[in-house]
């Protein structure tokens, strides 16, 4: 269960006040363990049953699904609402840091501040500026990580129950709040855009006679990023490494089972009219055994890290292709 | 900022009591899950003790309208409860509103077609049900503990507009849930301070600051109804918006600003004040006291909005004034934080992309599948998962392709919803 694993890795190492903010993908798991399996429908399949039975396979099965995508719902609504809240602090915060720029800006042309209180200013701007860059980036992380735990746990619905949520709720997430993160990006780019400035290569607080200091290093000397300054940005900077391996660790497990699937694919299907044309898409390969490679718990590591490199080349040329 | 409405759960509530909810979970997760049936029965009966149940016989007739002609066993739950089951639950959802009655008069099998395939999404299907019943889901304590549980008589809980009979019910939920998400959290997160289900609100949470708490006032008073930008009034907000989490753009909010500067400041400014001069449709009293309060804290207080009063001290501490190679190093590290936060952010839109090009080659695949017949779909059944694929072979015979194609195209794009969970 490489997802879970990851996802909890993720809350383990996020800002600790967004922890319970997100999904409860555990709790959600164990829920669907407990719920009827597709008792109806064993493989051999029985012959078609009375229209009544199967009336009633459907309507039960219906309401099940009705009482979980409501708890769904719940969910739902939790993320919509932490994800809207933060990202109106973020509006007001980053107007306001705009803002602050613009007076320092002012200050400097009109009344002559000491260096040092400039050089101050500036970096406590800049330590602003990048501490939410780095939460809103945080914040489009929640974002990503919740959508697939929610995916996932559609598809394990549907696989316990025989149900068929995970189309139609995973269509309708997608429109939800939390995962329409365009004006989130905007944001982040526009927060970009202001740390141009403010990390230019030449700078007054640089000017310490020697020229050396310009040379970007990569191990800075005394402090390490995160440990520079103060227990906020340190914080975002540790979640920032946490979201990395998490937003990593879905990537590599996409390639590698594209890499299997594919193979699975091939070897395991006769031709069929419509496969071509999947074919031509990787990404629909996946679907069809991943289910059972990563629900067996198939974390095969040595096939992983040999299919890694290839897989990611692989991968990376074809989502180049998509992207095309 | 336009966002697509489609969420059910921020429609207007209808009250209605919620009588037990399906398969509940016993308080103990000690208790090792038994056999299926066996729990279902135990915990419906236990649940159905506790709670006054319509006469589940005048129900039947009503289920058996909507679903089938002939009521009886109910599925794979085969028991008498199971009926009582049913019967308890479809009434609600039902009965007040009726999303299948437009749909269908027929079996149960053209429900199925409705929830799988209704144009290609969910929304009608769904629209009713989070006002109808009670969600028998309270995951987080916390919120629960801020704002949830505080106002249930007001009818705002967790996705009631009704201030509902079903305060035991939610109580009960709650207790429930909060139980099973407390041994839950425990082994996720091993957090001692944690922001978590421990002690009721934990005290970050607590003392996260004016933003938190803002945004428990807006748990609080949110209902469940359509948050939408304020430039576009909201197709089906019907009700009271006075209760939704609005979303602020830039734009909405720079006229807040604006507002704000013409009444003298933040200080100076009030939420009646802003409201007028704004003018924006769907904006209320409530939105703009709670973005003014976020605002102020903003502009004097952001060491606090962060949630860690720790920060104050430490910049302090950290921020060295005299020693420009000092700073220089700190810039240095603030460069490569940010470089490292880049490249996630990189990772992000990659991640991002790849999930929206899944979601649509679902639905082309759907599309796909529908244009195959029958025979072409045999191979792509066997492919998906077992449950899923035998699930077709049990349809009834009458209902022939018209069944069969929508719940392939169920099961391929199930299988592009699986395939988007690796990415």
């Amino acid at each position: 269960m490489k997802f879970g694993k990851d996802f909890r890795n993720h809350l383990e190492g996020t800002l600790p006040d967004w922890k319970d903010k997100y999904l409860a993908y555990k709790a959600l798991k164990k829920l669907i363990k407990t719920l009827p399996p597709d008792a109806d429908h064993p493989a051999p399949p029985p012959p078609p049953p009375a229209p009544a039975a199967a009336g009633f396979g459907y309507g039960d099965d219906v309401a099940l699904g009705n009482w979980f995508a409501r708890i769904l719902d719940v969910e739902l609504h939790k993320l919509n609402d932490f994800y809207m809240e933060r990202e109106e602090w973020y509006v007001i915060r980053l107007q306001v840091l705009k803002e602050r720029i613009e007076r320092v800006k002012a200050k400097k042309n009109d009344a002559f501040t000491s260096k040092i209180e400039f050089t101050e200013e500036m970096l406590e701007i800049r330590r602003d500026f990048v501490l939410i860059h780095g939460e809103m980036i945080l914040l489009q992380t929640y974002s990503s990580l919740n959508f697939a735990g929610l995916v996932k746990i559609l598809k394990k619905y549907d696989k316990r129950t025989g149900g068929l949520l995970s189309l139609p709720f995973t269509q309708r997430a997608r429109h939800e709040p939390f995962f329409t993160t365009e004006p989130l990006t905007r944001l982040v780019r526009e927060c970009e855009a202001n740390l141009e400035l403010l990390f230019p290569v030449e700078e007054e607080v640089l000017e310490s006679g020697s020229s050396s200091k310009l040379q970007p290093h990569n191990n800075v000397s005394t402090h390490g990023p995160g440990q520079s300054c103060d227990l906020e940005t340190a914080k975002v900077y540790q979640s920032t490494l946490a979201a990395m391996k998490a937003i990593e660790g879905l990537k590599k497990a996409s390639s590698t089972y594209n890499a299997l699937s594919l193979a699975r694919f091939f070897h395991g299907e006769d031709g069929e009219a419509c496969s071509g044309a999947i074919t031509s898409e990787s990404s629909l390969l996946d679907s069809m055994t991943d289910s059972q490679v990563e629900d067996a718990d198939k974390d095969d590591k040595e096939v992983q890290s040999k299919e890694k490199t290839a897989a990611e080349t692989k991968h990376n040329a074809e989502a180049g292709r998509r992207g095309g | 900022m336009e966002r697509i409405t489609t969420n059910p759960f921020y429609s207007p509530g209808i009250p209605v009591t919620v009588p037990a909810p399906l398969p509940s979970i016993p308080a103990s997760l000690d208790e090792s899950f038994p056999r299926h049936p066996d729990v279902q029965n135990v915990l419906m009966e236990r649940e159905l003790r506790r709670t006054p149940l319509p006469p589940h016989q005048s129900t039947v007739a009503p289920i058996s309208g909507q679903f089938h002609p002939s009521a009886g066993s109910v599925g794979p739950l085969c028991s008498p409860q199971d009926v009582r089951f049913s019967s308890v639950l479809i009434p609600e959802q039902y009965t007040s509103a009726n999303p299948y009655n437009p749909q269908t008069q027929s079996t149960g099998s053209s429900s199925a077609l409705i929830y799988g395939s209704q144009h290609g999404g969910f929304e009608p299907t769904f629209t009713d049900f989070p006002r109808d019943v009670e969600p028998a889901w309270c995951p987080d304590p916390v919120e629960s503990m801020l704002g949830y549980s505080d106002d249930v008589s007001g009818g705002n809980s967790l996705n009631g507009m009704s201030p509902i009979a079903a305060t035991d019910e939610l109580a009960k939920q709650t207790e429930w849930w909060t139980d099973f998400m407390n041994d839950d959290w425990k082994d996720i997160v091993d957090n001692p301070s944690g922001a978590k289900s421990q002690p009721q609100g934990g005290p970050p949470v607590q003392s996260s600051t004016s933003v938190h708490q803002s945004a428990t006032e807006q748990i609080v008073t949110t209902q469940s109804v359509e948050p939408c930008a304020v430039a576009a009034p909201s197709p089906s907000a019907s009700s009271n918006t006075s209760k939704t989490r609005m979303r602020w753009t830039p734009e909405l909010h720079e006229r807040f600003v604006d507002a704000v500067n013409l009444l003298g400041g933040s200080e100076k400014a009030t939420p009646k004040g802003v409201l007028k001069l704004m003018k924006a449709d769907n904006l209320t009293i409530y939105h703009v006291k709670s973005h003014l309060q976020k605002y102020r804290t903003a502009r004097y207080r952001p060491e606090l909005s962060e949630g860690s009063s720790e920060r104050l001290d430490a910049s302090k501490e950290e921020l060295p004034s005299i020693d420009l190679k000092g700073n220089f190093d700190l810039t240095e590290a603030l460069r490569l934080q940010l470089e490292l936060q880049k490249r996630l952010h990189e990772q992000l839109e990659v991640q991002r992309s790849l999930q929206l090009r899944i979601e649509e080659q679902g639905k082309c695949l759907q599309i796909m599948i529908e244009q195959q017949c029958v025979p072409g779909t045999d191979k792509v059944r066997d492919a998906s998962t077992s449950a899923e694929g035998s699930k077709l072979f049990s349809d009834p015979p009458e209902s022939s392709t018209l069944k069969d194609i929508p719940n392939n195209s169920q099961n391929g794009t199930t299988k592009q919803a699986e395939s988007g969970d690796n990415e």
